[in-house]
């Protein structure tokens, strides 16, 4: 694992000066490749299939790379019968001239270099020449030699300038593209040959580092089959490059690629936080709907064991306290008793069930929308293809839907009959209730319906109301797949 | 702290950012700025210290019997035609304070003229000379750097340069040689020689003589040789020899 401070490099003459010896060896090597390819080219004009061209390009992609460190890609494969792309002629062609061009350039500090060595030896060896007004001493040999070093720099420095134009000009003649806009973590692993590069963004408020969802990542730990290189810039750390640990080797090509792309990791970093405060959000509305979903549970289930059994309780104690009452006036009272009982027991069973179906915890899906169907006033016709149970954040979300939309039926549609339909595809749930009656109805007037469209879209679902006047409604939803892990099968 | 003073902290902070160099650049700016200064130093320096003098001088009658001039950067031309002694005009070239040094001798009748520079690695020392010298006086030319014109000169010469061309106008006399390193050999003679000794290893020679008979050997290895108006007869009296390495070979009759 190494730290990489792009505006404060070090020096690294060693890793300049080896570069620019493979910039030279590249430049030697490209001018007999100049004089092939001119040589070759004329086979590839008079009518050649692409293959003689794709091997002199394949050639030239591997001197780049080998040599300036190029990461040019792969060559898109050759189709049989096309004709040969003219980009790639020309640069072939262009390919001595240019190399000869860039050698001219990087080697005129190297000829003065020679030129001051020479001097300075003259001077050391007590020469009778005279630079300027002085005589060439071992003093003046001294001074040569400084300048000679400087001389050496910029040679290396024309160098590795020769190198990086000839890769950019290769790379731009030789890539494909469909290459040019990608992201910056294709880019990168394509640049550096590690398919299984991966980019950790870091996001200072929450000092965390998240991938380009916003899911949050863990880099890996030392020694392990994965490294990381940190990336910073102006001193501020952007992001972490996660790459296989075989690269650790070429770090140099790890600083290069990040230097290239940190404007990109920038812009990539701003989206990445972005998407993680989106994603906080979403986890954060999910968790107060499943909580509120728990809650019902509970209430519903305190009120089952508790009001609702000790009223049933009271009923039964009723019936035995009529059957001792021989008095008729007794045993009537008793009996508007019972049945004021009785109401209110179906009230408080109805009120239980609007909090959240016992049977719906129970049993599933399928019989609480069946037991919702019969209870309707207006029949009612189930079409349920439910393979697995839903969870039961989905299912509850389900049974409301159909509930307020068959209530909804009921109140103000008119309608004859209605359909509920619950499809399980590989994507989604969807569920879908339409009825034949008046329509007309708006969904963001009905706190009911905005209610579920609030419950649906925290499932990262969709509520959709179609309700032509005279036309009918249509209530549908579509929950995505990810939030229906349930287990057993549906009943 | 006013919002202005950090408005102006704020936009310094950035152009610090923008202006800090990697210290790779520095260095390769530190270095062409230290080959740009001392080259730029040094150019001024020779502009200032360039110097251009010329001075004249009679040599007197003592030169009898011949003259030889010896000239290491410079062009050397020779007048025939003077009536007692050598007169002499030089021209000196120099720089950084570094001139040619001359030395002017007579012994045994024969004018002795050298000339030197120092070696320089940077700019150059010339030395031009123009003489005007007595006829039937022989003389003999060296120049290391430098070409050599004969003019209207009536005796015999021997003129070499390794760096220059040879130009002969108007010669009458017995014996001329002339021979270039790498430059041009051009002869026109008023008179035909007894013998004629050009050679060139990568120039040209040209040489034009009165129509007559001539023992004449021309010839050049990679070049061509011609002979134009001339009757070549091993027989003759007067022996032409104008050989070329390199360079085309053309003898020619004048009027």
């Amino acid at each position: 694992m190494s730290t990489l401070d792009l505006s404060r490099d070090r020096l690294a003459l060693h890793r300049r000066f080896e570069r620019a010896a493979r910039s030279l060896a590249y430049l030697g090597l490209g001018l007999a490749l100049g004089v092939l390819y001119l040589v070759a080219l004329p086979v590839v004009l008079l009518g050649d299939t692409g293959a003689t061209l794709r091997r002199l390009l394949q050639l030239e992609r591997t001197s780049t790379n080998r040599l300036l460190g190029a990461r040019i890609p792969a060559l898109p494969p050759t189709v049989p019968g096309s004709s040969p792309e003219r980009r790639k002629i020309a640069f072939l062609a262009t390919k001595l001239p240019l190399t000869a061009l860039a050698t001219a350039v990087s080697l005129i500090p190297g000829a003065l270099v020679l030129v001051l060595v020479v001097r300075a030896s003259d001077g050391f060896d007590g020469s009778t020449s005279y630079l300027g007004p002085w005589s060439l001493g071992p003093l003046l040999g001294l001074v040569l030699l400084l300048l000679a070093s400087a001389a050496f720099v910029l040679c290396a420095a024309a160098l590795i300038t020769s190198g990086s134009v000839l890769a950019r000009f290769s790379r731009g003649a030789l890539a494909s593209r469909a290459d040019v806009g990608v992201p910056v973590r294709e880019a990168l692993a394509e640049r550096l040959g590690d398919r299984t590069l991966a980019i950790a963004y870091w996001l200072p408020e929450r000092e965390l580092f998240v991938d380009e969802h916003g899911h949050p990542v863990a880099l890996p730990e030392p020694n392990s089959d994965r490294s990381w290189v940190a990336v910073e810039h102006g001193g501020r750390r952007v992001a972490a490059i996660i790459h296989d640990a075989e690269l650790e080797a070429r770090p140099e090509l790890v600083e290069a690629a990040a230097a290239g792309a940190v404007l990109a990791f920038e812009n990539e970093r701003l989206k990445a936080d972005l998407r993680a405060r989106l994603e906080e959000l979403r986890a954060s509305r999910k968790r107060i709907v499943e909580a509120s979903l728990e809650t019902r549970k509970q209430f519903e289930r305190d009120l089952h064991d508790g009001a609702q059994q000790r009223l049933v309780s009271l009923s039964i104690d009723l019936e035995v306290l009529r059957g001792r009452v021989e008095d008729e006036a007794s045993r009537e009272f008793v009996d508007a008793a019972r049945a004021k009982l009785a109401d209110a027991l179906g009230e408080l069973r109805e009120f239980a069930r609007g909090i959240h179906p016992a049977l719906l915890t129970d049993r599933g899906l399928a019989p609480a929308l069946e037991a919702l169907a019969l209870r309707s006033p207006v029949p009612v016709e189930l079409e349920l293809q439910l393979n697995q149970r839903p969870a039961s954040s989905v299912e509850a979300a389900v049974y409301f839907v159909v509930a307020e939309a068959l209530t909804n039926v009921a109140r103000y549609a008119s309608a004859t009959h209605a359909v509920v339909s619950v499809t399980d595809t590989r994507e989604a749930l969807i569920v879908e209730v339409r009825d034949d009656g008046v329509g007309g109805a708006e969904a963001s007037r009905g706190s009911g319906l905005r209610g579920l469209g609030d419950r649906v879209a925290a499932l990262d679902g969709r509520l959709i109301v179609e309700s032509p006047p005279g036309g009918g409604t249509r209530v549908g939803a579509r929950i995505p797949r990810k939030h229906q892990a349930g287990g057993e099968p549906a009943r | 702290m006013s919002a202005t003073t950090e408005l102006v902290d704020s936009t310094n902070a950035r152009l610090s950012r923008r202006r800090r160099l990697s210290p790779w650049t520095l260095l390769v700016t530190a270095s062409f700025a230290l080959l740009l200064t001392g080259a730029l130093l040094l150019g001024i320096w020779w502009l200032a210290s360039s110097r251009t003098r010329s001075a004249a001088y009679y040599t007197g009658p003592a030169a009898r019997t011949g003259i030889e001039v010896n000239v290491q950067s410079g062009d050397v031309t020779i007048v025939g035609g003077s009536q007692v002694g050598v007169f002499v005009n030089r021209t000196d070239h120099s720089v950084f304070g570094h001139g040619p040094r001359e030395q002017v001798v007579v012994r045994a009748g024969i004018l002795h003229l050298v000339s030197t520079c120092p070696s320089l690695v940077v700019g150059s020392c010339v030395s031009s000379y123009r003489l005007n010298v007595p006829d039937d006086v022989p003389i003999s030319v060296r120049a290391d750097q430098g070409n050599i014109s004969l003019d209207g000169y009536h005796g015999s010469a021997d003129l070499a340069t390794d760096h220059g061309a040879i130009s002969v106008e108007g010669y009458c006399g017995f014996v001329l040689g002339a021979a270039s390193a790498s430059g041009n050999v051009t002869v026109n003679t008023a008179c035909s020689p007894e013998r004629l000794i050009l050679r060139s290893d990568s120039g040209t020679i040209n040489a034009t003589v009165p129509t007559g008979d001539y023992q004449i050997n021309a010839s050049s290895s990679s070049g061509s040789a011609h002979v134009y108006g001339l009757v070549n007869d091993i027989g003759a009296p007067w022996d032409i020899q104008a050989l070329s390495n390199s360079g085309n070979v053309t003898v020619t009759s004048g009027a």
